[in-house]
């Protein structure tokens, strides 16, 4: 039986203890304590509980990517307090997709993919490719709704992409030659809209020597882009404004060395190349044409060279783009090419026209083109569990019933010795 | 760029060379009258050879019956496929004539049926201004061939592009003298073929 005096100092530590724990509850010591999450799969409900009732710390493991919506969770449960850590309890391979308009006139998508093996690209209707290496690829694809990758490791998907009207209507200004008309017979085929500015000039023609049927004025708001075939060409009135106010300029062949585009032009022009004799007819055609050697500007980029020279250059202008071309006669390779080389030289003409163009379309949505890289941004590298201070790990329960325990020991302690 | 070149077609059958004057006089209107560079000498190839792809141009006539080899036709398919002109004229200006019949048989074979170019039609427009449709040949007008005044000429197009023109105003008779004696003309009959070229050139 201890002595009156220690039962004095039994109840006042008791008393003491019970007002430590409720000073602990009143300082706010979480309401629950560490919450671990196993499996991916089981993040969504975790988080809700979290949210209902807070918790000192999550620790999170995953065996697949986790959505965006999971991932901005975490994000603000961290923000408000929660200790957050992860770690991945298998390997997990990076997944990206990429989707930029192609520019072509069917408003297709240039669609780049890193996924791993087994991964499948899809829309809202089906599968549009399966991925059968470790390995990035890229293609085109036709808009479409609710685009994605689907991998073992998760899901991406890119910021949706809708069609909008926009000017798909490219000028051919040429002197008359057989250059302007394949140029413009390929871009037809491959659905640009095109009107010609083809001039057959002097003569004793009556009635005037210009063969046109381009409309009076370049505008970004209804042409997308000018090419001029050669020297030759007539520079259309106001070239200059319209690309510098976003259209889009090929200059063909020795165009860039005109005065009239010497300021918009990414290149000047040198001696010619020789053709390749034979390689018309040859897996690499363009080397059978002959080219002008250009000499590209500060601001430019080459972007094909034959040897260690530059034959296509391309730079900005302000708001446009505009492409130095200094191979002549791509016509001879849609004649007498290989088999197949008229939808090459045109799918190439495209290319070309395309990468001067806005895109024909607009982003409507954010989505997760990058779930793993947006992952580690937002919580940082994995990390082991954190060791939080002994309050932090108690529950509010727990604390109330030591609270309880002590004054009723206390006051217990009293009425056995007679004391109220 | 390369200049325009002229090119008669030699095929196998019949008498390819029938016109010998036509290139020369052709090249010569196109000099006169536009500032297109052309080669000074036309060219003869051989309608089923490889050389015809380096020519988006060429120009048949005949006589005589023609029937395409196997690989004339394959060669002239894949001509008019990566866009090539071709302009065919009958040299007899004859409705029932033999080149007439067996030239529009082989032409539909490859090219597809010939159909009538209407009178609006650019073709009679793009240089030279030929409200009514293509002129007249001095043939007609004095009642040789077949005494009729033909007053349409015919083509087949491929992707919306006007690929064959077939004439049987016998502009082969028209056109097949030396380009010197032009200037006992008072208007030059040969201003016709500059639209051909024109055309080609930019449609």
């Amino acid at each position: 039986m201890p002595s009156p005096g220690s039962r004095r100092w039994l109840e006042r530590g008791a008393t003491a203890l019970g007002l430590a724990a409720m000073a602990a509850m009143a300082l706010g010591a979480p309401d629950a304590p560490p919450l671990a999450v196993a499996h991916t799969r089981d993040l969504p409900g975790a988080l809700r509980a979290a949210t209902r009732r807070p918790v000192a710390a999550l620790r999170i493991e995953l065996d697949s990517l986790a959505g965006a919506r999971d991932r901005a969770w975490v994000r603000a449960l961290r923000r408000a307090g929660t200790v957050v850590s992860w770690g991945a309890s298998r390997a997990i391979s990076p997944l990206t997709v990429t989707v930029d308009p192609a520019g072509t006139p069917d408003g297709a998508l240039a669609v780049r993919v890193l996924a791993p093996q087994g991964s499948r690209l899809r829309d809202a209707v089906g599968d549009l490719w399966r991925i059968d290496a470790d390995d990035a690829i890229e293609g085109r694809a036709a808009p479409g709704t609710g685009l994605g990758v689907a991998a073992p490791s998760g899901v991406a998907t890119p910021p949706a992409f809708e069609h909008v009207a926009s000017p798909q209507r490219v000028r051919v200004v040429a002197a008359a030659s057989w250059e302007g008309r394949f140029v413009a017979e390929a871009l037809r085929g491959e659905g640009w809209e095109v009107e010609t500015d083809f001039t057959v000039t002097a003569g004793a023609a009556p009635t005037g020597a210009r063969t046109t049927t381009a409309s009076a004025r370049l505008d970004t708001a209804t042409h997308a882009a000018v090419v001029l075939v050669g020297r030759a060409a007539p520079v259309p009135p106001g070239l200059a404004a319209f690309v510098r106010s976003g259209g889009g300029l090929v200059l063909l062949g020795d165009a860039a060395s005109g005065p009239a585009v010497a300021a918009l032009s990414p290149a000047t022009v040198g001696p010619s190349l020789p053709p390749t004799l034979g390689a018309l007819a040859s897996a690499t055609p363009r080397r059978g044409l002959r080219a002008w050697r250009l000499r590209p500007d500060p601001a430019a980029v080459a972007l094909e060279r034959r040897g260690a020279d530059v034959v296509v250059a391309a730079r900005r202008a302000a708001l446009g783009r505009v492409l130095a071309v200094g191979y002549d006669e791509s016509w001879r390779w849609r004649m007498e090419g290989p088999e197949g080389s008229v939808d090459a030289h045109a799918a190439w003409w495209s290319g070309l026209v395309a990468s001067v163009t806005r895109g024909p379309g607009a982003w409507v949505s954010d989505g997760d083109p990058a779930p793993w890289a947006a992952w580690h941004a937002a919580l940082g590298a994995p990390s082991a569990a954190p060791v939080l201070p002994v309050l932090a790990r108690l529950d509010d329960r727990w604390l109330l019933a030591v609270a309880l325990l002590s004054f009723l020991t206390g006051w217990l302690s009293r009425r056995l010795r007679g004391v109220p | 760029m390369s200049p325009f070149t002229f090119v008669t077609l030699q095929y196998e059958s019949g008498d390819w060379d029938s016109a010998p004057l036509v290139a020369a006089n052709v090249i010569d209107a196109v000099v006169r009258h536009t500032s297109l560079e052309v080669t000074p000498a036309g060219r003869q190839v051989a309608l089923g050879s490889s050389e015809l792809l380096g020519y988006p141009f060429a120009f048949l006539t005949g006589h005589l019956p023609v029937r395409f080899t196997a690989q004339e036709r394959a060669g002239l398919r894949t001509w008019l496929d990566r866009g090539g002109f071709l302009f065919v004229d009958d040299h007899n200006h004859d409705v029932d004539g033999i080149f007439h019949k067996t030239v529009v048989e082989e032409l539909a074979a490859v090219a597809g049926p010939l159909s009538r170019l209407p009178t609006n039609h650019p073709l009679y427009r793009v240089h030279f201004q030929w409200p009514d449709g293509p002129p007249n040949t001095s043939h007609e007008l004095n009642g040789w061939g077949d005494n009729l005044v033909h007053e349409y000429l015919q083509g087949a197009s491929r992707a919306g592009r006007l690929s064959v023109l077939y004439s049987n105003k016998d502009y082969s008779s028209e056109w097949n003298f030396h380009p010197d004696n032009k200037r006992f003309y008072a208007i030059d009959n040969t201003r016709f073929a500059v639209n051909v070229v024109v055309y080609a050139l930019t449609r």
